[in-house]
């Protein structure tokens, strides 16, 4: 059926496009101009007419009449602004062919907001140059139109889309009742097709008819990536389905990258210098090494010692020496760099973590829908706030990024969000707890207190409110491979470039992902006191436990866990200990597998003459270390000492 | 970044039952107006504070860690207790046996993650100013004792009046300081006495990465 329908339309704009091409361009505009939908929604009182425009923007692409029919689209631009709407009468009324379905407020502001994000800002485009045919899209997405501006493409797609007429804006310039970019005030272009490609409009299409009410669903929704398979085995909130489609990972990147001060692209430069070949070809032999091993990496081990030692060239470079903070923004590039290359050799290895994996998203799916709020001493207040929903996407979000880093900001996104939730929850209940003026017992006397005193100051809450709530969000959101997500990051979020506060988050993520794990029903969690104690000798049978089970590789990991999570700046007593520890990761390391043996070495052995030399020999110091042979660890360190 | 231009920071991890006033000690503490106090954090449990300390002419950056007190989440405490300098014991003097479930909960917890030393411990009978019977008072006393017989320091607060607030957390960061600078000295004279002592200070230089070195190589000049 889906095959037929595909066809249909497009057997239909053939025929189209020969009667346009024979008839006149002229009588096609005007038609457009007529009959279009999505010129109708942006004119006053159509769906984008309060548009909360974004620029710039030069021009607007219509895909012509016939497609948006016959894709299905028209009917859902056909609806009201959804201000007027609000203003007048309760339901709106959707009609689909010969079926009218009654749409809530909240559907309709949703299908607003979709057909926008996912339809109108694909055809909003921005030039590169005013004298320029390359463009960009408010989505993001790259295209040019051909010289003559009869066609347009898109890069990175087959084929391109006919211009088939051009049309004045809608409003002068300089009207006042809308602003600058508003799509009314743009140039017009009608094209054959839609700056989309098939998949995208399916997604668009699929998403708008999952907000309709599904018992008068037309056809079958069907899942194309294994994202919305793995939603829908664990049912969420409708907002984390509409959330998985591959366009909305791409805007929750976006976001999650304009919260960090993200300097990726200013790495690459720093590493396109000429004098900063040597470093990035010892980070891309590093990487290369790695991936030539058969076994995964279960500890940090290495690329500590290769960040390390591709920091200490850096250092002797004078383009980084002068500047701190481009030393901060290598130190961070270099681990985005090879945790990316080597994540699928570096997450999720253990099966002892994949087992411990399985078992929390069991426990996780089995007591959502069985734990209240009150059994945890959460506010149950927090999951009707509208952060709530944010939060749960932003632990969801760790799924979508791959460096320990940008994985950890979604914990901090999703800590912070929760923080405000609880704020506004606490501020809503002390306005109560004042106005009911209650004095029957010393806590609320002491709330009165409070919040006379608070008056001035923000609300500020402690543990015994936060984490209550952050231990509702972890169970109800049910985060996908939680479990692997902390454990990766505590393995391989370097120490010293992680920030108190996130080390702060990460330490809730783990308390909630071992309180998940060791929780008890209410039922039998109400009975006793001695049932307090059962987690703690749960936890402590675990830890004890797995090393025994997994020999001796996992003994690196629980001491790399140490080293990862480590906070304060250390005495030089304790760097000296941590440097004794070193040593014994790298004992075990060469014992386990023989090829890091060379690895660390060979690193070993380029940091001695380094400091002899001057810069421009370092590339061919590098050439010759690799083919020395390995000296054994002692040795290295007498060569250490001898500087000194 | 700017936390990373601080020359050193120190952890203390704050506990005790709930509604013992351990917020709004911290509140006290941090948001207290007579204190020169610069680029605060407050949010989400995490609290964190640049504090000038007289006694060693430096600033130090004081990051308090909140935990969790009610009963369902005593065992989660151990892992916000890795790594701390510090810890500040919170327990509500208008509570009979507030102090013993202290006593009896948390500090066993709390002592493995000090290397079982109690000099960086510090008890804080909060709400001192709505203590008002006798028996009141003769609990506090075993308290009192309870802790001077384990070094223990023990201080009466108040966060409503702010008494003995920035007391606590300044004479735990003053003790701390006076640990680190003790062993720094140590680190120097072995280093400077001893052929390994030299090479593990070099390695453990070397494997310091990021502002790590900037900081040594400040500290050195």
């Amino acid at each position: 059926m889906q095959g037929d329908s595909n066809c249909t339309p497009r057997e239909k704009e053939e025929e189209k496009t020969r009667v346009e091409a024979m008839g006149d361009e002229r009588s096609g505009a005007k038609y457009e101009l007529q009959k279009n939908v999505l010129l109708k929604a942006i004119r006053p009182g159509g769906l984008f007419y309060e548009y909360v425009d974004r620029g710039p923007v030069e021009m607007l692409c219509v895909p012509h009449q016939l497609f948006l029919e016959s894709s299905g689209i028209a009917p859902y631009l056909r609806l009201p602004s959804t201000h007027s709407h609000n203003s007048s009468i309760a339901t709106t009324t959707l009609r689909i062919g010969e079926r009218d379905v009654a749409l809530t407020p909240e559907q309709h502001q949703q299908i607003a907001c979709i057909t926008r994000e996912a339809f109108l800002d694909y055809h909003l485009v921005h030039f590169d140059g005013v004298a320029s045919p390359a463009f960009v899209t408010l989505r993001g997405q790259r295209g040019e139109f051909s010289a003559d501006l009869q066609s347009v493409a898109r890069y990175g797609r087959i084929g391109a889309s006919k211009v088939l007429c051009e049309l004045s804006p809608l409003l002068e310039p300089d009207d006042a009742s809308v602003s600058a970019f508003h799509p009314c005030k743009l140039h017009i272009l009608v094209l054959a097709k839609p700056l989309m490609d098939d998949e995208e409009v399916h997604n668009l299409l699929s998403a708008l008819q999952r907000i309709l009410p599904p018992m008068e669903g037309a056809g079958t929704e069907q899942c194309q990536n294994d994202q919305k398979t793995g939603v829908e085995q664990t049912p969420g909130p409708s907002f984390l389905e509409n959330c998985f489609s591959r366009e909305a990972i791409l805007n929750y990147r976006r976001t999650v990258a304009k919260d960090n001060d993200v300097h990726s692209r200013e790495f690459q430069e720093m590493m396109k210098l000429p004098v900063c070949a040597p470093v990035a070809k010892t980070i891309s032999n590093f990487v290369e090494t790695i991936q030539q091993r058969d076994a995964p990496l279960f500890d940090n081990t290495d690329v500590r010692r290769a960040i390390s030692f591709c920091l200490d060239q850096c250092r002797r470079i004078p383009f980084f020496a002068r500047d701190a903070s481009k030393l901060h923004i290598a130190a961070e590039g270099f681990e985005k760099y090879i945790m990316t290359k080597l994540y699928w050799r570096a997450f999720g290895v253990d099966p002892e973590e994949r087992e411990r994996n399985k078992e929390l998203n069991e426990r996780l799916r089995r007591l959502s829908p069985l734990v209240n709020a009150e059994e945890l001493d959460a506010l149950k207040e927090v999951e009707e706030h509208h952060l709530w929903g944010q939060a749960m996407l932003d632990l969801e979000g760790m799924n979508f990024f791959k460096t320990p880093r940008e994985k950890l900001r979604c914990a901090v996104r999703a800590c912070e969000g929760l923080a405000k939730a609880v704020s506004a929850v606490l501020v809503q209940k002390k306005k109560k707890c004042f106005d009911g003026n209650i004095n029957n017992n010393n806590n609320n006397i002491g709330n009165n207190d409070n919040s006379k005193s608070m008056d001035e100051n923000p609300v500020v809450f402690g543990a015994d409110e936060f984490l209550p709530c952050f231990m509702l969000l972890v169970l109800r959101a049910s985060p996908r491979d939680y479990y692997l997500h902390v454990h990766y990051v505590k393995r391989f979020r370097d120490a010293s470039l992680i920030t108190p506060h996130e080390s702060y988050c990460l330490t809730n993520l783990e308390s909630a992902a071992e309180f998940w794990l060791s929780y008890t029903t209410s039922l039998s969690r109400q009975t006793g006191t001695s049932r307090p104690s059962t987690p703690q000798k749960t936890i402590v049978e675990d830890l004890f436990i797995a090393p025994v089970a997994t020999s001796f590789i996992v003994q690196p990991a629980d001491k790399d866990e140490i080293c990862a999570v480590a906070q304060q700046t250390e005495s030089k007593y304790g760097q000296l200990s941590n440097s004794s520890f070193q040593h014994d990761f790298f004992s075990l390391t060469g014992d386990v597998v023989p090829e890091g043996i060379n690895v660390a070495k060979l690193l070993l052995e380029e940091r001695k003459p380094f400091e002899n030399l001057t810069v421009a020999e370092l590339r061919g110091i590098v050439e010759e270390a690799r083919r020395l042979l390995a000296e054994k660890h002692k040795s290295t360190q007498t060569g250490s000492k001898s500087p000194d | 970044m700017s936390s990373r231009a601080c020359a050193s920071s120190i952890k203390i991890v704050l506990c005790g039952p709930s509604n013992a006033g351990k917020t709004s000690i911290t509140k006290r503490f941090i948001t207290d107006t007579f204190d020169e106090y610069q680029d605060t954090t407050v949010g989400s449990a995490f609290f964190s504070k640049q504090l000038y300390s007289k006694a060693h002419n430096t600033n130090v950056r004081v990051e308090v860690w909140d935990t969790a007190g009610q009963e369902k989440y005593r065992a989660m405490a151990p892992m916000y207790f890795r790594h701390a300098a510090g810890a500040l014991l919170v327990f509500d003097e208008t509570v009979l046996k507030s102090f013993e479930e202290l006593e009896a909960v948390w500090l066993p917890e709390l002592l493995p993650h000090m290397n079982d030393s109690t000099e960086f411990i510090v008890v804080c009978g909060n709400k001192c100013d709505a203590v008002l019977t006798e028996e009141q008072r003769e609990s506090l006393q075993k308290a009192q004792e309870a802790c001077r017989a384990r070094g223990i320091t023990f201080l009466h607060t108040s966060a409503k009046k702010g008494h003995n607030v920035h007391e606590s957390f300044g004479g735990l960061v003053d003790r701390i300081l006076t640990r680190r600078e003790k062993e720094a000295a140590a680190a120097l004279a072995a280093g400077a006495n001893g052929g390994d002592g030299r090479a593990k200070s070099t390695l453990a230089t070397r494997i310091g990465s990021g502002d790590n070195g900037g900081i040594k190589r400040s500290n050195c000049c």
